[in-house]
Parts: C-alpha cells; structure tokens; sequence
C-alpha cells in the first residue's frame, strides 16, 4: 500500500470519527425536541 | 452560524492544503502529512482533559451541577479525540514501523490513558445520586487528569520510543509549508472543539431540565 493510501486513511478515518459523534449529538438534540414536544 | 461555515471553509482548506500544498517531510516521506490530523486531535485530548479537570475543580469549590455537566462533556470529547489520536496514530505506525500496535511507549501510555478515563464514565454510569455521582467523578477527574502530563509527555520520553519527537531527542526537521498547515490545523481543531463542546452543553443542560421537570 502505498504511503498516501495510509495518509488518506487518516483523513477519512479522523472526519468519519468526528462527524459520527456530530451524528450522536444530533441524535441527541432531536430526542430532546421530540420530549419538549411531548 | 457564520463561524460553523468559517469553520468548514478552513478544515476544508486544510484537508486540500495538506494533499496538494505540503511537500513530504524529510525523513518521513508522505507519512508526515499524518502529523496534520493526528497531533491536533491529541492536542484536542489534552486540553478537553485539561478543561475536564478544572470544571471539576469548579464543582468542588462551588458546588454547581452545570459544572459537573461541563466536566463531563469535557471529559467526552477528551476521550473522543484521544481514541482519534490512539486511531491515526496506530495507522501512521504501521505506515512507518509496519506493525500498527507495537506496545511503543507512546502507545502504551494513551491506552493506560483511555483506560483511566473509561473508567470515569463506568463511575458515572454506576452511581445514581446526582449529588454523590457528581462529587466523587470531580474528584476522579482531578486525579485521572494528574497522569496525563506523566503520560503523554514524560514516559515516552523516558523510554527508547520510536515516534517522532519535538522536544527530545530525535528532533525532526518541519518544513515551513507543512508547518503553515500543521497550525491551520491545530487551530481549526481548536474552533470545532469549541463548537461541539459549546453544541453538547446547551444539550446536556437541556436534558437535564427535562429531567428535573419528569420528577417533579
């Protein structure tokens, strides 16, 4: 494999990690929403 | 919302930047360009812990649950960050030892880390007194956060390692490109933990309205 592949693997692996925890934030807020409308 | 659009421009900016604008780094060829995501995400690990410890601190001297809740989103995204360092790390180790877990000195010291702070959240989760649960985790944060310099900054440098250091022996040579984009970086970390810290408040304080007014 070459040297860029691992480099790309960064990126996407530390984008991927951050915009799953935004995913579980929004996940959160959106439970949150549905109470208040409750 | 103008500061989360700044933001994507930035990260973007750097993410292209870091392919097409910073040449490979002596001794480190390509693999340097690792160091772009991979110590600003550690940085990141730092100061959320940092941060955790003096919310908790906080909390101790003035007994405010909002600090508790600060401490604990710290503590989040800390771990968050430094699973994210441990991650790219592991990958920029393979690329460069062949091997992506080798029990280095660095790499033994960020799991004893992550281990110390998961078990932060196990005495959070184990406690149900808001009160109780929110004293004793400060006074863990606090400790916990203590082994953190003697982990990230002085075991490695004790023990023969073979990551690239800054500071010991070992200096590697950056190129004035690389570290253009390097602090691009590290201060667009820096904003997206802001925002996500400041997002996971206002949720958690939210929360924690809801709560009070199910039990009242």
């Amino acid at each position: 494999m070459s040297e860029l592949n691992f480099v790309l693997g960064v990126t996407l692996i530390t984008w991927l990690g951050v915009f799953i925890y935004l995913f579980r934030i929004d996940r959160k807020v959106k439970e949150a929403q549905r109470r208040e409308e409750i | 919302m103008i500061w989360q659009i700044i933001l994507g421009v930035w990260m973007t900016a750097v993410i292209l930047a870091s392919f097409l604008y910073v040449p490979p780094a002596v001794g480190l060829g390509e693999m340097g360009r690792i160091l772009i995501y991979h110590v600003p995400s550690a940085w990141i690990a730092v100061l959320a812990y940092l941060m955790a410890m003096v919310n908790s601190v906080s909390y101790l001297r003035k007994g405010d649950i909002r600090l508790d809740r600060q401490a604990q989103v710290n503590a989040e995204l800390g771990t968050v960050f430094c699973i994210l360092a441990t991650v790219t790390g592991s990958i920029w180790s393979k690329g460069s030892w062949g091997m992506y877990w080798n029990w280095d000195p660095r790499q033994t010291s960020i799991a004893v880390l992550l281990m110390i702070y998961a078990a932060y959240f196990v005495l959070r989760g184990s406690i149900e007194d808001s009160d109780r649960r929110a004293r004793l985790s400060a006074v863990y944060a606090i400790l916990a956060f203590l082994t953190v310099p003697f982990l990230v900054f002085i075991v490695p440098r004790i023990y023969a390692s073979l990551h690239p250091d800054y500071i010991g022996r070992g200096k590697m040579q950056i190129d004035r490109r690389m570290l253009q984009v390097f602090l691009a970086s590290l201060a667009g970390f820096t904003g997206l933990y802001a925002w996500i810290y400041q997002v996971q408040v206002r949720l958690e304080n939210l929360l924690y309205k809801q709560a009070m007014k199910r039990e009242a």
